[in-house]
This record gives C-alpha cells, sequence and structure tokens, in this order.
C-alpha cells in the first residue's frame, strides 16, 4: 500500500514541533510535505515585501531547521518532499524583490531541502504569459530558474517537481503554467538530458486540475515516470480551497465534482508508487483547534482509502 | 477571414431570417444540417420522423435555403454535421452517423461550402476506445471529403463529473494536434483541421493564446461564444461579465489568433444570447453580433490597416503611441505623430516629432491617420471636420507592451 503524507503548515509549529511531528505520527501518516513557504509566504510576497528569514546562511538555516529535522526522525515521519515558497517571481515587482527570490531564496530552499534529508522539493512556474504575451516566452523564463537550481539540485541529489498551477484573467481562473501534461513532458526531458541527470520531474495537483477542468487520468498518464509526488485536495471548482476529498458536490445527486476516479485511475496506469500527500493546511484553519487531531486523522483514513483503491 | 452567422433562416420559411440578416450585415452564415437520430427507446411511432427527418433528405429539406442564400449572396463557408439528440448506444449509430456526414457532404457541395465541422462522435468515456474509434470513423469519411473538396474540422469535447465539466477527447491542444496530424498523413492530404469553441476553452480553462499558439494552422475556424462559467454557451462575447471585469480570455485568444496569422473562419455563437432576447428586440442583437465579429476580425488582422498605406501618420503622444512605435515601429513607420496639446508640438516622442494635427491637411492620399488614443470618437470628428478622409483607429489593449510597460521590470 501506498504511503500517506501531509503538509506541515498549520500541523507543526516552530515552538515545539515534536509535538506536531507526534500528531501527524497519531493520525496514521508516515510521511510529510515541509511547508518551506511557510517561512516566506505568499500573502507578503503578495504586497511585494519580504522578511529576513532567508538572510540567514546556510549553517544558520540548518541550525533553524535541526529541531525540526530531529523531531520528525524521532517522531518516525519522512520529509518526502517540500514546497519552495512562492511566487517565485512577481512581475510587478522590483528587480531587487525577484533578484532576491531568484539569487537567495531557490538556492537556499534547495540547502534546507538537503539538509532535512528530502528528496523533493515542489517549485512554482513564473506567471508571465499575460505581460509577456505567451506561454513560450513565460516559459523561457522559468527555464532560466530551473537551469539557475540545476546543478546545485544535481550535486545535492533534489528532484525539482514542476507543478500544474493556475492563474487568474478578470473574474476568472485559467490555467497557469505547467497546465499541458504534454509540453511538461518534452520540456522535463530535455532539461534532464541537458543537466545529465534526472533533476526535474512533476507535481501533480488535483485541486488545481480540478479548477481548470483537467482530465485526472489523460494527465497522469501523459506525464507517466515524471510523477513524482502529489498535492491531494478538494475544491469546488471555482476556487483553491484545499480542502479534505470527497467534500464537494455540485449536482442534485451530490456525487463528488472532483474526478477522483480519473485520479486513482492515472495512478494505476502509471504504476505510482510515490506518496499520496494531502495538501489539506487550509482545512485546519475551518476546524476549530480542539479538533485538528480528528480532522488530520481523518484525512489519513481518506488517504488510506486511497490507497487501497490503488 | 469570413464572419460566420449562425443560422437563422428557417428551410421552409426563409424570408424573415434574411431580411434579418441582411439588416444585420450579415453576410455569411454556417449551417448545421438537421437530422433525426434512432433512439434506444424509439416505439413504431418514431417510424415516419426518422423518414422525414433521415440524412438522404437533407439536400431536397434546404435546397429552398440554399436558392434563398444564393440570391441574397449569402455565403455558407462553413457547415457542421449534426450530432443533435445522437445516442452513442443507439440503434446503427454508426452507420447513420457515416450516412449524416456523406449527405452533410453532398449539401457542402451544393452550397460551395468547403470547411464541415466533424466533431468526434465517440467521447473518452468509451474506456480508451474512443481513439480506434474515432479514427477509424475519419478515416471513412475522409475519401467522400477529398472528392469534394472539403476540409473536415474536429471539435473539443467535454464530460460532466458530478456536475462539473471536465475535458474529454481533443480537449488538450497538443492531443488534437497530434491526432489531426496522424488523419492528415493516413488520408494523405490536409483533409481535416479544428475548429476552437472559445466557450469550451472558457469553461475548461484553457489559457487561450497557449491553445492557439499549439494548433497553429490547424486552426480553421473559431467559434466566437462566451459561457457562463458553469456550464451554458452560446452567450454573446463580451457580455459574461461580473463586478466590471469580463471572464472570458479574450486578451489571451485574440494574441493567439495573431501570432498564427489567422485567416479562417470567425463564428459568433450567441445561440443563447439570441433566444433569450424578445422576438422584436431580436434584429438589434443581431447587429450587435455582426459588430462583435467585426471587432474580432479588425483586432485580429489589426496589421492589415497598417499595411493599406504608402504612409501613415499618428494622431496622439501618449502610452498607445509608444506602443505602436514598439510593435510596428520599424514594419509600419510613421511620418510624424500629432497632438491637440499645443506644448508639445515640435518635440519629438517615441523618436517622432509632435506636429499640430493642422499639418495633417497637407497630407497625400495615400496616407492613413492612426488615432492613438482612446478618445477615438471625438478625435475622428475632429479629422473629419478637417476633411481628413483615411482615418484609421490604433489599439493597444492586447499587445504585449502594453503590460509590459507598466511594470517596474528593470530587466524586461
Amino acid at each position: 500500500m501506498l504511503e500517506i503524507g501531509i503538509q506541515t503548515r498549520n500541523v507543526v509549529m516552530d515552538e515545539n514541533p515534536a509535538k506536531g511531528f507526534e500528531m501527524i505520527k497519531k493520525a496514521g501518516f508516515q510521511c510529510c510535505d515541509f511547508s518551506l513557504n511557510n517561512y516566506l509566504e505568499k500573502v507578503l510576497l503578495d504586497e511585494y515585501s519580504l522578511n529576513d528569514f532567508f538572510d540567514k546562511s546556510e549553517r544558520e538555516l540548518e541550525a533553524f531547521f535541526t529541531p525540526h529535522k530531529e523531531a520528525a526522525k524521532k517522531a518516525g515521519i519522512r520529509i518526502h518532499q517540500m514546497h519552495m515558497p512562492y511566487p517565485v517571481y512577481l512581475p510587478k515587482a522590483g528587480k531587487e524583490i525577484n533578484d532576491y527570490l531568484f539569487h537567495v531564496v531557490g538556492p537556499k530552499s534547495l540547502a534546507v531541502c538537503a539538509f532535512m534529508e528530502c528528496s523533493y522539493i515542489v517549485v512554482h512556474g513564473f506567471k508571465l504569459s499575460y505581460y509577456l504575451g505567451s506561454e513560450e516566452a513565460e516559459w523561457a523564463r522559468t527555464e532560466e530558474f530551473l537551469d539557475f537550481l540545476a546543478p546545485k539540485a544535481k550535486a545535492l541529489g533534489i528532484t525539482i517537481c514542476l507543478e500544474n498551477l493556475y492563474t487568474n484573467v478578470g473574474n476568472h481562473i485559467i490555467e497557469g503554467p505547467c497546465c499541458d501534461a504534454r509540453k511538461a513532458v518534452t520540456r522535463i526531458d530535455r532539461l534532464n538530458e541537458k543537466h545529465g541527470a534526472e533533476i526535474f520531474g512533476f507535481c501533480f495537483d488535483i485541486g488545481h486540475a480540478n479548477l481548470v477542468s483537467i482530465d485526472c487520468e489523460d494527465f497522469i498518464t501523459v506525464l507517466g515516470k515524471r510523477l513524482k509526488v502529489l498535492h491531494v485536495h478538494d475544491n469546488d471548482g471555482v476556487r483553491d480551497l484545499h480542502q479534505i476529498p470527497f467534500t464537494f458536490t455540485r449536482s442534485r445527486q451530490n456525487t463528488s465534482s472532483t474526478d477522483w476516479e480519473g485520479f486513482i485511475k492515472g495512478l494505476q496506469k502509471v504504476d505510482f508508487k510515490g506518496v499520496l500527500n494531502f495538501e489539506t493546511a487550509p482545512t485546519l484553519d475551518a476546524f476549530p483547534e480542539v479538533l485538528k487531531q480528528d480532522v488530520i486523522t481523518f484525512i489519513a483514513k481518506v488517504g488510506r482509502y486511497l490507497a487501497s483503491e490503488l | 477571414m469570413n464572419v460566420c452567422c449562425p443560422n437563422m433562416i428557417s428551410p421552409k420559411r426563409p424570408a424573415q431570417g434574411i431580411t434579418d440578416m441582411k439588416k444585420a450585415g450579415f453576410e455569411n452564415i454556417i449551417l448545421y444540417p438537421g437530422v433525426r437520430y434512432p433512439q434506444k427507446n424509439d416505439g413504431p411511432e418514431a417510424e415516419d420522423d426518422l423518414k422525414k427527418y433521415s440524412p438522404d433528405t437533407l439536400l431536397k429539406r434546404y435546397s429552398l435555403l440554399l436558392e434563398k442564400c444564393r440570391e441574397n449572396s449569402f455565403r455558407i463557408p462553413i457547415m457542421g454535421i449534426s450530432h443533435a439528440y445522437m445516442q452513442q448506444d443507439g440503434p446503427d449509430i454508426m452507420e447513420w452517423l457515416e450516412k449524416t456526414a456523406m449527405e452533410t457532404m453532398k449539401l457542402c457541395k451544393e452550397a460551395e461550402c468547403k470547411k464541415l465541422i466533424a466533431s468526434p462522435p465517440y467521447p473518452r468515456a468509451r474506456e480508451g476506445r474512443e481513439y480506434a474509434e474515432n479514427y477509424n470513423y475519419y478515416m471513412k469519411i475522409a475519401k467522400e471529403a477529398k472528392k469534394y473538396n472539403i476540409c473536415l474540422l474536429l471539435e473539443s469535447q467535454i464530460k460532466v463529473i458530478g456536475g462539473h465539466i471536465i475535458r474529454d477527447f481533443l480537449a488538450e491542444p497538443s492531443e488534437a494536434a497530434e491526432f489531426i496530424d496522424k488523419l492528415n498523413s493516413s488520408a494523405g492530404f490536409e483533409a481535416f483541421g479544428f475548429c476552437m469553441n472559445t466557450a469550451v476553452c472558457d469553461l475548461c480553462g484553457h489559457d487561450m493564446n497557449a491553445f492557439v499558439t499549439v494548433l497553429g494552422n490547424r486552426l480553421k475556424a473559431v467559434k466566437l461564444s462566451d459561457s457562463d462559467k458553469r456550464s451554458s454557451m452560446g452567450i454573446l462575447p463580451f457580455t459574461s461579465a461580473i463586478n466590471d471585469m469580463m471572464h472570458t480570455d479574450w486578451l489571451g485568444l485574440i494574441r493567439g489568433l495573431r501570432s498564427i496569422d489567422f485567416d479562417g473562419e470567425l463564428i459568433v455563437e450567441y445561440s443563447n444570447t439570441r433566444r433569450a432576447f424578445p422576438p422584436l428586440l431580436k434584429p438589434e442583437i443581431f447587429r450587435l453580433a455582426r459588430l462583435v465579429g467585426d471587432y474580432f476580425k479588425w483586432q485580429v488582422q489589426i496589421e492589415q490597416s497598417m499595411k493599406k498605406y504608402q504612409k501613415r501618420v499618428l494622431f496622439g503622444a501618449g502610452n498607445m503611441c509608444r506602443n505602436y512605435m514598439k510593435n510596428y515601429g520599424e514594419k509600419y513607420p510613421p511620418l510624424f505623430t500629432c497632438d491637440n496639446n499645443p506644448k508639445l508640438w515640435g518635440t519629438i516622442f517615441e523618436g517622432l516629432e509632435v506636429k499640430n494635427p493642422e499639418e495633417l491637411k497637407k497630407l497625400s492620399s495615400d496616407c492613413g491617420v492612426f488615432i492613438c488614443n482612446i478618445y477615438y470618437r471625438e478625435i475622428e470628428t475632429q479629422l473629419r471636420e478637417m476633411g481628413i478622409e483615411n482615418i484609421e483607429y490604433f489599439n493597444d489593449e492586447y499587445m504585449p507592451t502594453y503590460y509590459v510597460d507598466r511594470l517596474k521590470m528593470g530587466d524586461y
């Protein structure tokens, strides 16, 4: 049976990481998705601001995350994947902020990933097609960043996973970077060939796929062996809500409006052996604090159900 | 590029439809000749209907409509094979499908129509058999298409899961491009192309620019339609908006169509809007639909207006003028620009001298004046009063530089 994992955001706190990892273990997870993005949050970046967290040297970062690493080990939780802070490029921000994200946050995230003995880091593509006029021009900018990270990732034995994202046009969500599986496959293969190692892979986010009506079975099948990690969560097809699978319906029959069947079939077809990783931290914002353990225990139960279907 | 309107002409009583279309200014229509398919639960009472609306009655049923179109100089550059009410598991469905396709192609020949929308009849829900079954269907009808010199256009399919729309067969542009190339290679000629439906793209959250670019010259027709973002299509473009913002990625579509030099059919698909309007107001909505179609054509072919003239002069010395120079300054260099602000006269903006608009009176007849200012109508009136004739609108809102210039992107 596949291992199951959950993101650490809203569970593992810096003041007592052991408590959070124990909760994850108690819920029944074997793995976690370490939320490195917590340390330079999107809400801050959206205001074109930075904090000084990544000003720390790599040694200082290692010292900072040592309690987390030790607590995870003690609880028997493997840090399977990690999320680099995002967005990694802010079109409306100045050069200074973007240079910092590119040259400081990117490489230091890889260093933290390696220190935590984590093999996969999820990196967002740049959202620039609106400004640059085409998806190809947008990808060219993302590829520059990936080329920059590749030697370090190769040396540290880390696989950088691109993720299917969405973007907003007017009042409507449309597909963002990496939503064309066929293009993604070509690009990942080309990058890996260029850098002479399997440095790049894919993170399939079923919630994002649902927002832009992607056929999960087709997408996953096309990705094949390039699929390395998952972001499992649910939404109403309109907003990126990151809720527990099977939560949403859109018809009087009240059957799930997310294509879980296609998701399972796709994973079966490609013989996925990775981790069923839940990106459901916002659920914990919705439920009362006293129910946190019950909620993550239920998420683990959903995980075991999905694993059993595979 | 033809701007086409869905057929509003009744095959039995064509007069009113012809009048409405003429008044609206349409010259081209797309026709979906109707066929009655046998259904699983058809009883003996359906027999008459099946005969009356069988595929082999198409020529006869639509002959009056074709005649009236010819008389009134309406063209039918594109038709569609009707799959309405077809049941996948209806009796003899394959036979009916092929027959419908063949008879519709005969009608195309009569109408001198060279493009036929032939949606894939088999959805992905058929457990992986859809590729082979659709391929076989297309190969069968390709021979007839060659005979009549018709290009068969494929369309994206969607499916519904728990009330939510999901992409189905050919909804991924890369998949569609690959399938079309395979069909054309097997057919031995360019028998197949693609018809894009913007409402389907919208419902599926596609990046329309990328969608168009991937399809490239396989794209032969575009159905311009808005959606309600949940399930409905056939809404007049630009009318689906909320909180002061439009929903649909028209920016991506226009950029994409420009990038591939699109020159196919533009079909204004607004069937739901049309049905929703009261009968007495319908002629007004037809006219608006035609204007919307013309607007898209103008935006996609914006370079055509520049090509028309030997010389060009701009009116306006602001952002729009800057964007003209960035996008077209080298290819279609203007002689100068002008502005109503006397303080700017004699200054240089984006390498152009800013002159008094009075200078426009001295221009030769092969020179076009391009208004680079959003006060188009006010400036046009001013120019007309000055006796200027070659007046054109320039518009930069779909150009990449329009957004880049407004950013603090030091390295762009």
